[in-house]
């Protein structure tokens, strides 16, 4: 079997597509309504924690260098404990498809296509990522240059947009309602942190040179974790709290009130046009781990065996997980942040200190 | 292998190549070898009937010096006479093939053949009609050379030694096509080409296996990565000068005989976006045209697409005055926007394909009446709306702004299901078929280089020659994407500076 490659740099753009998308809207929304206008320093917070187990993750696999997370999994804890990890990280990437798909989904059903029945913009935008699926890993990694530049154009226009509109007040107190809740609560960003910590799992054995990736990653890290951070800053200075905490999807209404000038009164149509590029990265990045996943635990060896099923069960998941937007943000709330952050941070943890106790950890590779 | 009686070869060769009315088998005595009796053949329209009158005819009824004691013919040797003397001014060869004979024959060579002699003479004779050198037909430029290449392989070899005298510039020919066996050279500079790639080259030429190869297209659906691709991933063109510069780059041409359409491999899709004249013009204009190709390149694909996405999805984007003013043309229109879209880009292609076939001197009052019918007409009886005229003449033009013929209709079918989509789901339909494209073009490799080198994936180097053009002093490399041999092309520190500055 041919392994993909991808080089390092493909892999730097990759990370904050992987971080975006989800965060910069939908995360912001459920954060705002738990911690008020501290929600941009309790994200940066998640983001610090978050950087530090991303580096855990990479750090590990940089001990197993061919093999992805399942499959050093196997080795540390045998076959069955390796295997139920699998089948974990399966389900975690399925569900992780489904929030990525419904924030996009979302944004279109909600302001663009009132009238179009749900399931249908769901099978279409399924059938998109399957096709980036099928393209392969490479291909994906290659579309995640194009995300960033957008995702980079989306931030430019916002700022633009809105600085006039800027009120530091709102910001104001900071750490209103106390560090220790800014703290305890930056775990909501796991939901998005934990798709790259753990897609790192399987991305790292195809990188083509492995030397600097702790660095490249770090970097990477922070240019996403500054790209989301400056959107809850800004819609909190535009919209100030409470006004965010009525919104579902909150980047939204931030962008409704950016006008570029005259001639573009509306930019959420040009907004979402770009944000579609770098959403689409993070969605078919979780439909190929989960696709991965089921096939390394299954010992399946063709792709098109996989994906077919595959894709009908992420319309069912979709489907029902978007077609109530209440619905869709209580879930985000409770239980699927808990879950990624248990994931996110529990798995390299565990990894780690079982490949520590194990004599894993001795054996030193250069330059990595 | 010949015969040493004059009359079964020649029955053999009637036999097997025919007696048509331009075959000529003309039967003759050489005063040299005691009178023994000799026949020539050739075919009559390929042959340049001079150069057999006077470096064959002549030569061979006046040469007398017949070495002492020769008297005898016998053998191979009247043959070697001929060959050792010099007596044919004209390149020759010794055989005794009947397959050489016979494909020389096909060639346009004239061959001698003499009684009793086991081998025969090819003479070099070959003359065709054809062309001249002109300038190339859809690849013209304002600025630059005026040669384009024509049908014939010698001649378009010719044109790229003219501009080329590097010692490793090499021609490796090789017939293809059991029937038609056309002449295919592959073209490349030895000290500066990839030999994975020229392996590759050579080895998809090889497994061609076919009756017959007319044009170099036959040659470049038979070799193409991803065939069933709407994207050509190979380059054609009619200017030397734009295959010498992709030699210099070190990539391979493939030349086919009859075809003034030289192949250049690899291909990466922003090469139909660059035009040999930007490389005649000052680098600022030349990266301005390049940004207007681009932008006419996105209209091409989209105009019609964000037409019905706005006027019939998202109306609320467009600033209220243009709004209105689109309103107003629509008003009394008594089909959907994505109809009239479709509609009107279709009798638009119905136009485009009628005025290929159209004699010249119709052609221009068939446009008239087209555009005033198609125009005016459709407008004034409020079929379409005039906006959507604009739309859609502006995305025809656009697509015509692309230097490469192939790319440009290749984009004309891509806005077709474009337009579909977004009829269908609006701003995701748009999207989808926009997202679909560049994975598409992602996911495709020309001989191993990615399709959008260097931009995906990035290399710095090679960006100073896509979206802008660099001066010539900067481009100090050739393009990694190319894998050459030797990446420098040149030295730094050529940027012109005054005397005093030296």
């Amino acid at each position: 079997m041919t392994i993909a490659k991808i080089d390092r740099m493909q892999y730097f753009f990759m990370i904050p597509n992987l971080l975006f998308g989800k965060a910069i809207g939908i995360t912001a929304g459920v954060m705002v309504r738990k911690l008020g206008a501290d929600t941009w320093l309790s994200m940066t917070i998640g983001f610090v924690i978050g950087i530090i187990f991303m580096l855990l993750m990479v750090y590990l696999c940089s001990k197993f260098p061919d093999k992805t997370v399942i499959e050093f999994s196997k080795q540390l804890l045998g076959k069955w404990v390796g295997g139920a990890i699998g089948v974990l990280l399966a389900l975690f990437f399925i569900m992780a498809y489904a929030t990525s798909a419904n924030t996009m989904l979302l944004h279109l059903s909600e302001y663009f296509l009132q009238q179009t029945p749900f399931l249908l913009i769901c099978i279409l935008y399924i059938l998109l990522c399957m096709y980036g699926v099928f393209m392969g890993i490479e291909v994906v990694v290659r579309f995640s240059l194009v995300g960033f530049i957008m995702s980079i154009l989306i931030n430019v226009t916002m700022l633009t947009g809105t600085s006039q509109d800027l009120r530091p007040i709102n910001i104001l107190p900071l750490m209103d309602k106390g560090l220790l809740t800014d703290i305890t609560g930056s775990y909501y960003i796991f939901g998005d942190i934990s798709m790259a910590i753990l897609a790192a799992g399987f991305l790292y054995p195809m990188l083509n040179k492995k030397e600097k990736v702790r660095r490249i990653t770090f970097w990477a890290m922070v240019t996403g974790a500054c790209m989301i951070i400056v959107w809850p800053l800004f819609e909190t200075m535009v919209l100030g709290p409470d006004l965010m905490k009525q919104s579902v999807v909150v980047c939204m209404r931030q962008i409704r009130c950016a006008q570029l000038t005259k001639y573009l009164p509306r930019y959420e149509l040009i907004m979402v046009s770009f944000f579609a590029f770098g959403m689409l990265v993070q969605s078919v990045a979780m439909f190929y781990c989960a696709k991965h996943c089921i096939k390394q635990v299954a010992g399946i060896k063709k792709d098109w065996i996989m994906i077919i099923p595959l894709a009908v069960v992420l319309v069912i998941a979709t489907y029902f997980m978007g077609q109530d937007d209440n619905n869709y943000i209580d879930f985000l709330s409770f239980p699927y942040s808990q879950i990624c952050a248990a994931l996110g941070i529990g798995l390299p943890l565990f990894l780690f200190f079982t490949a520590l106790l194990r004599g894993k950890l001795k054996k030193r590779k250069k330059g990595c | 292998m010949i015969n040493e009686a004059l009359i079964v070869n020649e029955n053999f060769l009637k036999n097997k190549i025919g007696e048509s009315f331009d075959t000529k088998y003309r039967s003759l005595k050489i005063p040299a070898f005691n009178n023994a009796e000799a026949f020539i053949v050739y075919i009559s329209g390929m042959i340049d009937a001079r150069v057999i009158d006077e470096t064959i005819l002549e030569p061979l009824m006046k040469y007398s010096k017949l070495p002492q004691g020769k008297l005898q013919v016998k053998g191979a040797e009247p043959i070697s006479i001929l060959t050792e003397q010099g007596v044919f001014t004209t390149a020759l060869k010794e055989t005794r093939q009947w397959e050489e004979i016979c494909d020389a024959v096909m060639e346009g060579d004239t061959i001698l053949f003499i009684d009793q002699c086991p081998s025969a003479l090819i003479l070099t004779t070959r003359k065709y009609e054809g062309r001249t050198v002109n300038e190339p037909s859809i690849e013209s430029e304002i600025r630059g050379p005026r040669d384009g290449f024509i049908e014939n392989i010698q001649t378009n070899a010719a044109l790229i030694r003219r501009r080329i005298k590097d010692y490793s510039l090499r021609f490796d020919n090789m017939k293809i096509g059991e029937r038609t066996k056309t002449v295919v050279s592959v073209t490349y500079i030895e000290s500066l080409v990839d030999e994975a790639l020229l392996k590759e080259v050579k080895s998809r030429l090889e497994k061609i296996n076919v009756d017959g190869i007319i044009a170099s297209e036959y040659i470049q659906e038979l070799i193409e990565d991803s065939p069933f691709s709407l994207f050509p991933k190979m380059t054609n063109t009619e200017r030397p000068d734009k295959a010498c510069a992709a030699l210099l780059d070190g990539r391979v041409l493939i030349l086919v005989d009859n075809t003034p359409f030289v192949i250049i491999v690899p291909t990466v899709f922003w090469q139909f976006l660059i035009s040999s004249g930007d490389y005649y013009e000052k680098f600022y204009l030349a990266t301005f045209l390049r940004w207007v190709r681009i932008i006419a390149m996105f209209l091409s694909i989209s105009a019609s697409s964000l037409y019905v996405l706005l006027t019939s999805f998202h109306q609320e984007m467009l600033p209220t005055a243009l709004a209105l003013k689109i309103a107003e043309g629509r008003q009394g229109v008594p089909f959907p926007a994505v109809l009239e879209a479709a509609v009107m880009e279709i009798i638009l292609e119905i136009m485009k394909e009628a005025g290929l076939r159209l004699p010249k001197p119709i052609g221009q009052t068939i446009s008239i009446v087209g555009t005033l019918v198609i125009g005016q007409t459709a407008v004034a009886a409020g079929l379409v709306s005039s906006f959507l005229l604009i739309v859609i003449a502006v995305a025809a033009i656009s697509s015509y702004a692309i230097p490469s013929y192939t790319m440009s209709n290749a984009l004309r079918l891509v806005r077709f299901p474009i337009l579909i989509l977004t009829a269908f789901f609006g701003l995701l339909g748009y999207l989808a078929g926009i997202i679909t494209l560049l994975m598409h073009l992602m996911s495709l490799r020309s001989f191993g280089t990615p399709y959008l080198s260097p931009v995906i994936p990035f290399d710095k180097n090679g960006n100073k020659d896509v979206f802008i053009r660099t001066p010539w002093w900067k481009m100090l490399n050739r393009p990694k994407f190319v894998r050459s041999k030797d990446r420098a092309r040149q030295t730094s520190n050529l940027k012109p500076k005054p005397p005093s500055e030296k």
